[in-house]
């Protein structure tokens, strides 16, 4: 029997459907590689016994030939921000420490209802305020991928979503979830050689997932492969009562294109003079002039302001996470620390409850959305945000998707970043307009850079036309077959 | 546009946060350096555009109508209340409010 823990969601339906294992051998296989990988720090929580239950359930339709769901004994990290009914949902920070939430997230409702299998909750940064996984009060995980050229060295596996990220990496699980608010899906994706996909701007339900900032977050999978991605984006996907935002709809259904003839792909110019990697600029242009070769058109595109998106994220992004981090005051839930009166209780709860870089964002969003800086910042911001809209509705009448690299570098050390949040911030330079612009947005990973690290391609869609994204990563996918390389690397 | 101590008190106090004396130097040097970023978005000329606060705004055609009111029981109070850290009489228990 080849490695369980190797297999796509595809290969894992297909070795059921003619019996060659089960859901229960699945999940055995992995809760071995956890047990014997748990220093990379990945999951907040694991379940792997009561996910062993679950898949004995599914065994017996395995075995009796019964119809099987679509995402039947898949195994599945999911970010500690996603709720599932009693089982511990922290956000990675003391504020929420042991907080069991009653009911579960519609994503991962969706996802259980489908057949899958959680397995384990994994490691962000608190409140998915990070790009490193550093931020959480579990302390970083760390990224399964070494450096050739300093195998000791320990890397970031991203964030905010590194702990799913390495889950996938690791072979701890099949699948996971993440959220992504300003590349949270993405550059992780990138950091570990994994397919990773922020769904357009309301077609995934935000219900039991923990609001960072309402406009912009957004639930999506992070796979082996493009055909995972998909599988998982079709049950996840769909309108839902319990969130006014989703998009009046249907659920998503993939299509296979013929070819790329006729496909037109932009390339900003604005994003060529801000690469300076030469080796990630390589490979992204490398990678434009392949799928030339199969067929698509290449144009040089303009976003005149998208140099301007990270710091129009810097004021929208804590403006709305001041909002929804004022609920955290000590007193429904989470953990409360005792003061002389009422507000003392929710200064110090909050206080000591919160880590530095959530302190500092609330205080800069309420302090954007105080009435002397509201107009001045808060609306320029939103207005600014309209100005980036209208110009990928531009780009978008001349070219069908926009390839870039998904992040500037590949993943760094542990600790390079942490003590320059501006420099952290940068990690998002290319993927954070797709949420202002409320776009679909994918990384596919293509190949390694000299020291070994997996690097990542973006390509960006108008709104709603996640078909063509997954057409086109399917073509570079083809081309790269990089899930061959994360095997042969990740031991 | 450079922050002041006061504007650092100013921010804490209205997010319910409180600053240690040892780390208003860093709060005030790290919040700073964000603000000379945001400041460049000032000499935008955006005189003729929207705000825009939900990227679905734009899609008309995929915002969902009000929804009209059907009676259903989800959270019970013993839901809701079983994750308080204090509660009296199925209520939460708070600090006396009225002195």
């Amino acid at each position: 029997m080849s490695d369980l823990t190797k297999l796509s969601i595809d290969a894992l339906l297909a070795g059921y459907k003619k019996k060659e294992f089960l859901p229960s051998d699945v999940v055995s296989a992995f809760y071995q590689r956890y047990e014997s990988n748990r220093h990379y720090n990945i999951f907040t929580e694991s379940y792997y016994s009561e996910a062993l239950e679950k898949a004995k359930k599914s065994d017996e339709k395995v075995r009796s030939g019964d119809e099987l769901l679509p995402l039947e004994g898949v195994p599945l990290a999911v970010k500690d921000n996603f709720a599932q009914k009693d089982k511990v949902m922290s956000a990675c920070s003391d504020i929420l420490k042991n907080f069991k939430p009653f009911y579960d997230s519609t994503i991962t409702s969706r996802l259980n209802q489908a057949g899958c299998i959680a397995v384990g909750t994994t490691n962000m940064d608190e409140f998915a305020m990070g790009s490193s996984t550093e931020n959480s009060v579990f302390g970083p995980t760390i990224n399964p991928w070494k450096s050739n050229k300093d195998p000791d060295l320990q890397l970031s596996p991203g964030g905010s979503s590194g702990g799913s990220a390495a889950a996938v990496a690791a072979r701890m699980a099949t699948a996971s979830i993440g959220t992504d608010t300003g590349g949270s899906i993405r550059q992780p994706a990138a950091f570990n050689g994994l397919v990773g996909f922020k769904p357009t701007y309301g077609r995934c339900s935000r219900y039991g997932i923990i609001a960072f900032a309402s406009s912009l977050d957004q639930a999506g999978p992070m796979t082996k492969t493009v055909s995972d991605s998909i599988k998982m984006f079709e049950v996840m996907s769909g309108k839902d009562t319990n969130d006014s935002t989703t998009a009046r709809i249907e659920p998503f259904r993939f299509s296979r294109d013929k070819g790329l003839n006729g496909i037109t792909f932009g390339i900003p110019v604005e994003f060529l003079e801000a690469c300076t990697n030469t080796e990630i600029k390589n490979c992204w242009l490398n990678t434009a002039r392949i799928l030339e070769t199969k067929g698509a058109q290449l144009k040089e595109v303009s976003l005149p302001h998208i140099g301007k998106a990270l710091a129009t994220y810097y004021i929208i992004a804590p403006a709305e996470a001041a909002s929804n981090l004022a609920r955290y005051d000590g007193i429904r839930y989470g953990v409360r620390v005792e003061g002389k009166n009422l507000q003392d209780t929710y200064i110090k709860s909050r206080s000591e409850g919160f880590g530095e870089e959530v302190k500092r964002r609330i205080m800069v969003g309420n302090f954007v959305l105080s009435s002397e800086a509201y107009d001045a910042y808060y609306l320029q911001g939103l207005r600014v945000r309209n100005l980036l809209f209208q110009e990928f509705q531009n780009v978008f009448q001349d070219v069908d998707m926009i390839i870039s690299p998904t992040t500037p570098t590949p993943a760094f050390a542990l600790g390079a970043k942490v003590s320059n949040p501006m420099e952290m911030y940068q990690s998002d330079l290319f993927t954070v307009g797709a949420n202002l612009a409320g776009i679909p947005a994918i990384s596919v990973p293509i190949s390694q850079c000299q020291v070994g690290l997996p690097m990542g391609i973006q390509l960006m869609a108008n709104a709603f036309h996640e078909n063509l994204l997954f057409n086109a990563a399917l073509d570079i996918e083809e081309e790269y077959q990089f899930h061959e390389t994360l095997h042969k690397e990740i031991q | 546009m450079s922050v002041t101590p006061k504007d650092i008190e100013r921010a804490a106090k209205l997010s319910a946060i409180e600053i240690s004396k040892e780390d208003h130097e860093l709060f005030i040097c790290r919040i700073s350096r964000v603000f000379e970023w945001v400041e460049t978005l000032q000499s935008i000329d955006t005189r003729d555009i929207e705000p825009l606060a939900n990227p679905l705004e734009n899609f008309p055609e995929m915002m969902q109508p009000i929804q009209t009111d059907h009676p259903h029981q989800t959270n019970t109070s013993e839901d809701i209340l079983r994750e308080a850290p204090a509660r009296e009489f199925n209520m939460f228990k708070v600090n006396k409010v009225i002195e």
